[in-house]
C-alpha cells in the first residue's frame, strides 16, 4: 500500500500562515495534481511531505506509515519517497549512470537497475553523458529515472516541466505520466498549468490560500467547479448575473441550464460558463448581439460582441458577416451565490 | 549606485593629486636647490643627522637612497656611467675598495684626506674613513658569566655554544671579521669557524635584530659591532641593561675594529658639491654630528663622543685594517663556501 | 610580461651550463627548496582546513551571529602578513622558525580559501541536497557526496592561491628567520646586488611557482563557467550544530583572537613602549604620502591596463584576447621579488631613463597584480550584455558615448571594488617596492620592514598601525561587495 494521507496540516513562516490545515488523501498507484497559483502553498505541501521541513501541525501517513506526527519525525532519506525537483538538478560531477546510480546501495544489480531505468525513459547510451552534454528534456528524464530507481513508494514532482519550452512541454508531461502509471507509483504532482493538470492527473486537488479547495478528477474540477475560485484557477471563466427561474437561470444571453440542485425561485445567482460554450451564429435562434470587432488566430477567428452591457470573446470558425450576430449557450452552467448573498444549496 | 561614483570621483581626484604631487616633488627639488644624490649604507638615524647639518651649514639638499652597502656598491658597478649617485658613504670599507679598484671614485681633495691619520684612508685617495667601531660580543647577563666567554671569537663555533651564539652573515662587518681570520689564523681555520657557526648558532637577518634578541634574553650571546647596545642603553638606561659587551683586548679577531667609509663618484654632476659634503664629514662639525647620533669613535682626532664609549686606547685590536681587508672579495666565497649565502 | 624570463634566462646564460649545475646542485639550495616546499605545502593544508571549516560554519550552519562572523571572519585579510609577522616575532622567539611561520601565515592567509568557499556553498542549489536526501543519504552523507564536490573547484582555486602567495611570500619569512628562495634571494640581492646565484634562485622559484599559478587559472576559470547557471531563491535549511555550538563559537572567537587580536595587541603594546617610537613619528608622514602616492596612482594604472584586457575577452573572444588574458594569470605566479629583481636590471641594461622612476615601479605592480583587477572586473563587465550599447547607438549616439552613457555606469561598482582592491595590494606590497622604489621615497610598508627588520618594534608600530587600519576599509567594501554580489544572484 503506498497511498499519501494528510490531515490537518499546518505551516506558518514568519507571520504568514502558508497552509492553514490542510487534509488529502491520494490512493494507491493514483497520479494526483496540485493545481494552485504561486504562493498558494502547493510547493510547501510537497516538501512537508518529502519531509525536508516539518509541520507546525498535523499527520503526514505514507503507505501505512506515520511519517510524521506531532512528536515524531521520520527524516526524509528514511521515508522511501522520490523527489524530482523543478530543475531536475543532476549532480554535475556525476555521470548519467552515477547520477541514477545514486540512490541504490550496494554493488548488487547495480548496474543492470540503472540500465533498466535507462531503457525506461528512452536514455539508453547515454549512461557515460555528463548532465551538462544532455538537452532539457533530456535532464528531466535522467532526473526522473534517478528517482525511480531506488524503487520508491511514492513520487513527487515539483513543476517538472516548467524548465522545458512549450512544445516540448505537453509531450514531456504524457510520457512522463504514462511511465507513473505503466509503474504503479503514487505520484504527486505540483503544477500552476490547468491544461498539464488534467492533461496528466488521475485526481485534480486545487489549492488557494493554503487550503485545498476541491479535490476531484480533472473533468468534475472542470465541469463543475466547487467555487468561483476554483473555476478560474482552472480554466478561463465567463461570469454572468442571473436569475434562477423555472429551473433555468435567466441571463443576458437567454435562459441557461442549471447543473446542479434546483435553486428557490427568483434568487439571484453568478452563472459560470466557460468560453466554449459559447457559439455564434449569423442568424437563427439565440440572442442578437452587436458585433464589435474580430481578431484572426490562425485556426479561428475571436469575435468580440456586447449584449447586454457584456463585452464577450466567443470563438468562430469564420468571420463574422455583418454588425450583428446570435449567441447561443451550450450545455449548462454552474451556480454561484451572487455577491451579497447566501450561498444557493451546493451540488453533491 | 551614488555612493559608489563618489568614491570614485574621490579616488580620481586623489590620485591625480597624488601623481602631480610625485612629479613636481621631485622636479622642485631639482630646480629650486642643487642637490646630492646619497646612496647610503650606514644607519639612517646618523646620516639624516649628518645631512641636516650639512645642508644648515651649506644650504645644499640631500636625497638619500638607503641600502646595504654591498648592494648599494654593487648597484653602483651596474649602473656605471651614467649612475645617479653623487656620494656613496658605505659602513664598511669594502665596498668602496671594490669601487675604487674598478675606477670609479674621483680622487678626493688633499685637504679632506689630511684631516685623518694615514691608516684610515684609502691609498689612493679615493675613499676616506669616517668613523670607527668594534666588533665585540654582546652577552645576556642573566644568562652567561662573561667569565665564561671563549678566548678568542673562534671558540664560538664549538658545539659546547650550540643555539647560544647569534650571528649575522649579511652584515659588512662580518664579513670583514671572516677576513681578518683568515689573515690572521688561515683560510681553513676561517671556513671551519663558519661551518661552525652554522651548524651551532642561530641565524639572524640584522645586527639590531640580534642585539635585541640578547637583550630580551631570546638568546645568550651575539656577535656584532658596539654601537648596537649604545643605542638601547640610551632608551632604557645603561644600569637597566640586561646585557653587557666584551671586548677581545687580546688582538684576537674577535676585537677587530672596522671603519665607516665615503667617496666621490667619477660620474657624478656634482663634483664640487660631493667634495663638500665629504670634506665635511670629516671635519668638526660633520664628526661631531656623526658621534652624537651613534655610539661609533670618531676619526678626526679631538672630538669627543656623547655616549659613554669604552676609550679607544684601551681596545687593543688585531693589527688588520681597512687596506689590508681591501674589497673582502675573498669571504664572500668562504662564506658561500659555507653554505651560508 | 615575460621580462623576468629573460631577465634569468640572460643572467643563466651569462652563468654557463657548469655554474647552473654548480649553483643548483648545491646543499644550500636544497635546504632552501625543502623549506619552501614545506612551507607553501603546511601552510595551504592548514589553511584549506580552517578555510572550509569557517565557510561550513558561517554558510550551512545555525552559528549564532553568522552575519557578523561571516565579515568578520575575512578580516585578516587587511594584516598583511609582514605585520602580523613582526607582531608575532616578538611573542615569543619559539615563533621565529618553520613551525612557528607555518602557524602564523596559516591563520593569516585562510580567508583566501574561506572566501572563495563561502561563495561556492552560498551558491549551491538546495535542490541538490533535496533530491539526494530523497535518495536516502543522511545529512553528512548528502554534503560529502553532493554538497563538497561543488565546492571543489572554488576549494582548489583557493588553496593554489594560497600556495603561490607563500611560494612568493618574503617579509614574513624574513622577519621570523626562515630561510627560503625569497629570503634568500633578498640575501644575494643586498650582499651582490646582481649575482648569478640570485637569478638562478629566481629561476628554481619561478619553477616551483608556475605549476600552481596555471592550475589557479584553469580552475578561477572553471569556477566562473559553474556559477553561471541559475541561481536559486531559496536558501537551503542550515545544519543545526546542536551541542558544536559552544564549541563552534568558541572556535571562532580563538581563530579572530589568533589572527587579528593577538597582532592587535602586540601592536597597541610596542606603540605604548619605548621612546624611540617618538622619534621617528617625523617619517610618518612622508611615508603616509609615499604609500598613497604610490597606491592611488599605482592602482588606477592597473585597473585602466585590465579593462580593454577584459573587455576584448568578454566582448571578443578570440585566440588573441584569451593569451592576453590569460598571460597575466601565469605571470602574476611570479614572486614580487623575482619581478623586482628583473626589471632593475634590465632598466640598467637596456631602458636607463626608467630606472629608479616610480614608473617602473607601477609597472611591477601591473605585472603582479594584473590578474586580480581583472577578476574584479569581469563580473561587472560581463553582466552588461553588448544589447544594451547596440540599443543606444540605434537610438542615435556615437559609439564612445554609447559606452560612457550605457556601459559605463553599469560597470563603475566593479571598477570601483577593483580600484579598491588594488590600492590594498599595492599598500601592502613590500618587496618589490623595497627594490624599485625612487631614491628617498618611504611607505608604511618599507618603514615597517626596515625598523622591524633592525629590531626596532617599538619604531615600527605607529607605521604598522596605520597600514592595517588603512588596508582595513578597501577589505571590508570588498568582502561587503562580493558577499552581495552573491547575493544577488
Amino acid at each position: 500500500m503506498t497511498e499519501i494521507r494528510l490531515s490537518a496540516i499546518e505551516k506558518t513562516y514568519g507571520a504568514q500562515r502558508v497552509l492553514t490545515g490542510v487534509d488529502l488523501a491520494v490512493p494507491d498507484g493514483a497520479v494526483v495534481a496540485l493545481l494552485g497559483p504561486s504562493g498558494c502553498g502547493k510547493t510547501t505541501l510537497l516538501r512537508l511531505i518529502a519531509g525536508f521541513e516539518r509541520a507546525d501541525a498535523g499527520t503526514i501517513v505514507l503507505g501505512g506509515r506515520t511519517v510524521e506526527a506531532p512528536g515524531s519525525f521520520v527524516p526524509p532519506e528514511r521515508r522511501r519517497i522520490g523527489y524530482v525537483p523543478q530543475e531536475g538538478a543532476l549532480f554535475p560531477h556525476l555521470t548519467v549512470a552515477g547520477n541514477i546510480g545514486f540512490g541504490l546501495r550496494g554493488r548488487d544489480g547495480r548496474a543492470e537497475r540503472v540500465a533498466e531505468m535507462l531503457a525506461l525513459v528512452g536514455l539508453a547510451g547515454h549512461a557515460g553523458k555528463f548532465p551538462h552534454q544532455l538537452s532539457g528534456g533530456q535532464q528531466q528524464r535522467v532526473a526522473l529515472a534517478r528517482a525511480l530507481a531506488p524503487r520508491p513508494d511514492v513520487i513527487l514532482l515539483d513543476e517538472p516541466f516548467n524548465a522545458l519550452d512549450l512544445g516540448l512541454r505537453r509531450h514531456m508531461s504524457e510520457e512522463v505520466v504514462g511511465l507513473l502509471h505503466r509503474h504503479g507509483t503514487t505520484s504527486l504532482l505540483v503544477t500552476h498549468d490547468p491544461a498539464e493538470a488534467f492533461a496528466t492527473a488521475d485526481i485534480v486537488a486545487v489549492m488557494s490560500g493554503g487550503d485545498i479547495i476541491q479535490c476531484a478528477p480533472p473533468v468534475e474540477v472542470y465541469t463543475h467547479p466547487a467555487s468561483a475560485e476554483v473555476a478560474t484557477l482552472t480554466g478561463a471563466a465567463i461570469f454572468l448575473d442571473a436569475t434562477a427561474r423555472g429551473g433555468h437561470a435567466e441571463t443576458a444571453l437567454g435562459a441557461v441550464a442549471l447543473s446542479g440542485s434546483r435553486q428557490p425561485e427568483g434568487t439571484r445567482l453568478r452563472l459560470m460558463l466557460r468560453p466554449e460554450q459559447l457559439r455564434l451564429a449569423a442568424t437563427g435562434a439565440g440572442r442578437e448581439a452587436a458585433v464589435t470587432g474580430s481578431r484572426f488566430k490562425g485556426d479561428h477567428w475571436l469575435v468580440t460582441v456586447t449584449i447586454g452591457g457584456l463585452a464577450l470573446d466567443i470563438r468562430a470558425q469564420d468571420p463574422p458577416d455583418g454588425t450583428v450576430a446570435f449567441v447561443t449557450v451550450a450545455g449548462s452552467g454552474t451556480a454561484f451565490p451572487a455577491a451579497g448573498t447566501a450561498a444557493p444549496h451546493a451540488a453533491a | 549606485m551614488p555612493h559608489m561614483d563618489r568614491r570614485s570621483l574621490l579616488k580620481a581626484g586623489s590620485c591625480m593629486t597624488a601623481a602631480a604631487i610625485l612629479r613636481h616633488g621631485g622636479s622642485h627639488a631639482q630646480a629650486a636647490t642643487p642637490t646630492l644624490t646619497l646612496y647610503n649604507g650606514q644607519h639612517e638615524k646618523t646620516t639624516a643627522a649628518l645631512a641636516d647639518a650639512f645642508t644648515g651649514a651649506t644650504g645644499i639638499q640631500i636625497a638619500i637612497r638607503k641600502g646595504s652597502s654591498s648592494q648599494l656598491a654593487n648597484q653602483i658597478i651596474e649602473e656605471g656611467d651614467a649612475s645617479p649617485a653623487d656620494v656613496f658613504y658605505s659602513e664598511e670599507t669594502p665596498p668602496l675598495a671594490a669601487l675604487a679598484k674598478r675606477a670609479l671614485l674621483s680622487r678626493l681633495d688633499k685637504e679632506t684626506l689630511g684631516q685623518v691619520p694615514a691608516a684610515y684612508a684609502a691609498g689612493d685617495g679615493t675613499w676616506v674613513c669616517a668613523s670607527l667601531r668594534s666588533r665585540v660580543v654582546a652577552y645576556n647577563k642573566a644568562m652567561v658569566e662573561e667569565a665564561t666567554l671563549p678566548e678568542s671569537v673562534l671558540g664560538f663555533a664549538d658545539p659546547a655554544w650550540h643555539d647560544r651564539v647569534a650571528y649575522v652573515p649579511t652584515s659588512g662587518a662580518f664579513l670583514q671579521q671572516v677576513v681578518a681570520i683568515e689573515l690572521m689564523k688561515g683560510r681553513d681555520a676561517a671556513l671551519a669557524w663558519l661551518r661552525g657557526l652554522k651548524a651551532h648558532g642561530r641565524l639572524y637577518p640584522t645586527n639590531g635584530a640580534a642585539m635585541k634578541a640578547v637583550e630580551a634574553g631570546e638568546i645568550a650571546t651575539a656577535l656584532i659591532n658596539n654601537y648596537y647596545w649604545f643605542s638601547i642603553a640610551q632608551e632604557v638606561g645603561e644600569d637597566n641593561m640586561a646585557s653587557a659587551l666584551f671586548y677581545y683586548r687580546n688582538r684576537d679577531p674577535g676585537g677587530l675594529v672596522t671603519a665607516t667609509a665615503a667617496g666621490v663618484l667619477k660620474s657624478s654632476r656634482n663634483q664640487d658639491a660631493a667634495q663638500k659634503f665629504v670634506a665635511f664629514m670629516v671635519s668638526a662639525g660633520g664628526q661631531q654630528a656623526i658621534v652624537d647620533s651613534n655610539a661609533e669613535y670618531p676619526v678626526r682626532p679631538g672630538i669627543e663622543s656623547f655616549f659613554p664609549l669604552e676609550p679607544f686606547e684601551d681596545l687593543n685590536p688585531p693589527p688588520v685594517g681597512p687596506s689590508d681587508i681591501g674589497d673582502a672579495a675573498g669571504a664572500l666565497t668562504l662564506v658561500r663556501e659555507a653554505g651560508l649565502a | 610580461m615575460g621580462l623576468p624570463l629573460v631577465y634569468v634566462g640572460l643572467r643563466a646564460w651569462q652563468a654557463g651550463p657548469a655554474g647552473i649545475a654548480a649553483e643548483l646542485l648545491r646543499e644550500r639550495t636544497l635546504m632552501l627548496l625543502a623549506n619552501t616546499v614545506t612551507l607553501a605545502v603546511g601552510v595551504t593544508a592548514g589553511a584549506c582546513v580552517i578555510g572550509v571549516a569557517v565557510a561550513w560554519c558561517v554558510e550551512r550552519s545555525d552559528l549564532p551571529g553568522r552575519r557578523w562572523w561571516r565579515i568578520a571572519a575575512s578580516l585578516p585579510l587587511a594584516m598583511p602578513a609582514f605585520v602580523a609577522s613582526y607582531a608575532w616575532s616578538s611573542v615569543d622567539v619559539a615563533l621565529q622558525s618553520l613551525g612557528g611561520a607555518i602557524f602564523v601565515l596559516t591563520i593569516v592567509v585562510y580567508p583566501l580559501v574561506y572566501l572563495p568557499v563561502g561563495a561556492a556553498l552560498r551558491g549551491i542549489d538546495p535542490a541538490f541536497e533535496d533530491v539526494a536526501r530523497s535518495l536516502g543519504k543522511g545529512p553528512w552523507r548528502t554534503f560529502f557526496t553532493v554538497v563538497l564536490p561543488q565546492a571543489w573547484p572554488a576549494l582548489g582555486a583557493g588553496a593554489l592561491l594560497v600556495l603561490t602567495h607563500m611560494m612568493a611570500e618574503f617579509g614574513a619569512l624574513s622577519l621570523l628567520r626562515v630561510q627560503t628562495f625569497t629570503t634568500a634571494i633578498f640575501q644575494s640581492y643586498e650582499l651582490q646586488f646582481d649575482s648569478a646565484s640570485a637569478a638562478l634562485q629566481s629561476a628554481v622559484l619561478m619553477a616551483l611557482c608556475l605549476p600552481p599559478a596555471w592550475g589557479e587559472m584553469r580552475l578561477r576559470r572553471r569556477l566562473h563557467v559553474a556559477r553561471a547557471g541559475r541561481g536559486s531563491a531559496r536558501r537551503p535549511a542550515p545544519a543545526a550544530l546542536g551541542r558544536l555550538v559552544a564549541p563552534a563559537v568558541a572556535g571562532f572567537g580563538l581563530l579572530l583572537a589568533l589572527s587579528l587580536g593577538v597582532p592587535f595587541a602586540m601592536l597597541a603594546y610596542w606603540l605604548a613602549v619605548g621612546t624611540s617610537a617618538g622619534s621617528d613619528l617625523g617619517e610618518l608622514v612622508p611615508s603616509i604620502a609615499g604609500s598613497l602616492g604610490l597606491a592611488l596612482p599605482g592602482a588606477a594604472i592597473v585597473v585602466a591596463l585590465a579593462l580593454p584586457l577584459v573587455f576584448a575577452s568578454v566582448r571578443h573572444p578570440g585566440p588573441l584576447s584569451r593569451l592576453a588574458d590569460r598571460l597575466p594569470y601565469v605571470v602574476h605566479g611570479l614572486p614580487g621579488i623575482v619581478v623586482a629583481l628583473a626589471l632593475v636590471f634590465l632598466s640598467i641594461r637596456y631602458a636607463r631613463p626608467l630606472y629608479q622612476t616610480a614608473l617602473l615601479l607601477f609597472l611591477a605592480y601591473a605585472m603582479l597584480f594584473l590578474p586580480i583587477a581583472q577578476s574584479a572586473l569581469r563580473a561587472s563587465i560581463e553582466l552588461v550584455p553588448p544589447k544594451l550599447e547596440e540599443l543606444a547607438r540605434g537610438l542615435g549616439r556615437k559609439p564612445f558615448a554609447a559606452f560612457t552613457a550605457v556601459t559605463l555606469p553599469n560597470i563603475l561598482p566593479g571598477v570601483g571594488a577593483a580600484l579598491a582592491l588594488m590600492v590594498l595590494e599595492v599598500m601592502r606590497e613590500l618587496t618589490a617596492t623595497l627594490m624599485l622604489v625612487p631614491t628617498g621615497v618611504t611607505t608604511l610598508a618599507t618603514e615597517v620592514w626596515s625598523h622591524s627588520n633592525d629590531g626596532e618594534f617599538a619604531a615600527a608600530a605607529p607605521f604598522a598601525v596605520l597600514l592595517v587600519l588603512v588596508s582595513a576599509l578597501p577589505v571590508y567594501v570588498f568582502t561587503r561587495r562580493s558577499t552581495e554580489v552573491y547575493d544577488l544572484q
